[in-house]
């Protein structure tokens, strides 16, 4: 049992001594700055929903006019924190990427009126556009046995359809 | 002098609280090992070793880290039959083995790989030398629980070994604290260097609680 001591006390030394010139050889290197350098925060930009407000124009009527409103959605951290699901896959030393939840915002913008135009021979009625589904990211924390490592934790992205 | 009824409630509480202990314990340090296990397909596509793609282009560091992850996977399964009162007693062969394949893996891969990647380990200048310090009181201990053996010391060599395999559990309890503050939102890197003080110096003073808890108790036995 000696000599293993006597072996383990060696190896640690040379681990020690080798460890401190290869830390100095690579610290010179440009690559060595960016390691664990961290990512950009992850910000998840969904497609701007645009919904046209519907109003029925009739022929003869000059004064009304075509409204359009335009809503854009763009998106937004959110302050709440994420729903977070514990999975046992994730369980691991890595990085657990944060996924941002993103959040609708309804920005005000400035209706735009155009003149109806006055040979319209049928009345027009815009209807509304069909409902779309979209995909909007909805960031969840899913916690996994997996996870249980030293490794950056991946990014799991729930996709859920939501009725815009 | 206590009657047999209060003594089975104090051994059944005893057993209730050495169940809530090891129950949890067993479980994380399994799951450690088959999270682990993955590895050795020696594919490039995990987290960790992406993060790390430019120490991993060295061999002498793509070496150590399988090696280290081989002997940390050995030293949690093996310890877990270590702390057996039955194996102990009924087994003893059993503990010795492991006891000897648990202090070579530790003295001659464990520790030296874990001091040579903990150059490169991921953190500040601090959480470097936290793990450093690892490595050197990981080696440290064991080297101490072996001599004490050989002395025929058994306290100090329980000591010393509670000591050590508070050590190798950080492993475990780093990913459990890891866990726990990713669930709550903590930012990744403050997230890791919160969880590696933590399972650190929590490690060291539970051991130093267990061992403080055993003398007393040891201590006891002169009074009377």
């Amino acid at each position: 049992m000696k000599a293993i001591i006597y072996a383990g006390i060696g190896l640690f030394s040379a681990a020690t001594v080798y460890g401190v010139v290869d830390y100095y050889n690579t610290q010179k290197t440009e690559s060595f700055k960016k390691l664990y350098a961290d990512e950009e925060p992850l910000t998840v930009l969904e497609k701007p929903a645009i919904k046209n407000a519907v109003l029925a124009v009739k022929k003869n009527d000059a004064a009304v006019t075509k409204n359009i409103v335009t809503i854009n959605t763009v998106s937004k951290k959110n302050k709440k924190p994420a729903v977070r699901k514990i999975r046992l896959d994730d369980f691991s030393r890595s990085r657990i990427a944060d996924v941002p939840l993103v959040e609708e915002v309804k920005l005000d913008l400035p209706v735009i009126a155009e003149p109806v135009k006055e040979d319209a021979a049928q009345p027009e009625t815009i209807t509304p556009a069909e409902e779309k589904a979209a995909e909007v990211a909805k960031p969840e924390r899913k916690l996994s046995l997996s996870m249980f490592s030293r490794a950056p934790l991946k990014i799991k992205k729930d996709y859920k359809k939501v009725k815009l | 002098m206590l009657n047999s009824r209060q003594l089975t409630l104090q051994r059944s509480i005893r057993y209730f609280f050495a169940a809530l202990f090891w129950i949890p314990l067993t479980f994380f340090s399994l799951l450690l090992v088959k999270n682990t296990l993955p590895y050795f397909s020696f594919s490039q596509n995990f987290g960790f070793i992406e993060e790390r793609a430019m120490l991993f282009l060295k061999p002498i560091y793509k070496v150590s880290f399988y090696i280290h992850i081989f002997a940390g996977m050995f030293c949690i399964t093996a310890t877990l039959t270590q702390f057996s009162s039955y194996i102990l007693k009924k087994r003893r062969a059993i503990h010795i083995w492991m006891g000897k394949i648990y202090v070579v893996v530790v003295l001659v891969l464990g520790a030296p790989t874990g001091l040579y990647m903990s150059f490169f380990a991921k953190g500040s200048f601090w959480e470097r030398m936290l793990f450093m310090f690892m490595a050197v009181y990981w080696f440290y201990s064991t080297m101490k629980g072996l001599q004490t053996i050989k002395q025929k010391n058994v306290l100090a060599h329980k000591n010393w070994m509670i000591r050590s395999y508070s050590m190798a559990m950080t492993a475990v309890t780093f990913r459990i604290y890891h866990i726990l503050f990713y669930y709550y939102g903590v930012s990744h890197l403050h997230n890791y260097e919160i969880s590696l003080w933590i399972s650190v110096l929590g490690n060291m003073m539970i051991a130093e609680y267990f061992i403080y808890k055993k003398s007393k108790s040891y201590l006891k036995t002169f009074v009377h």
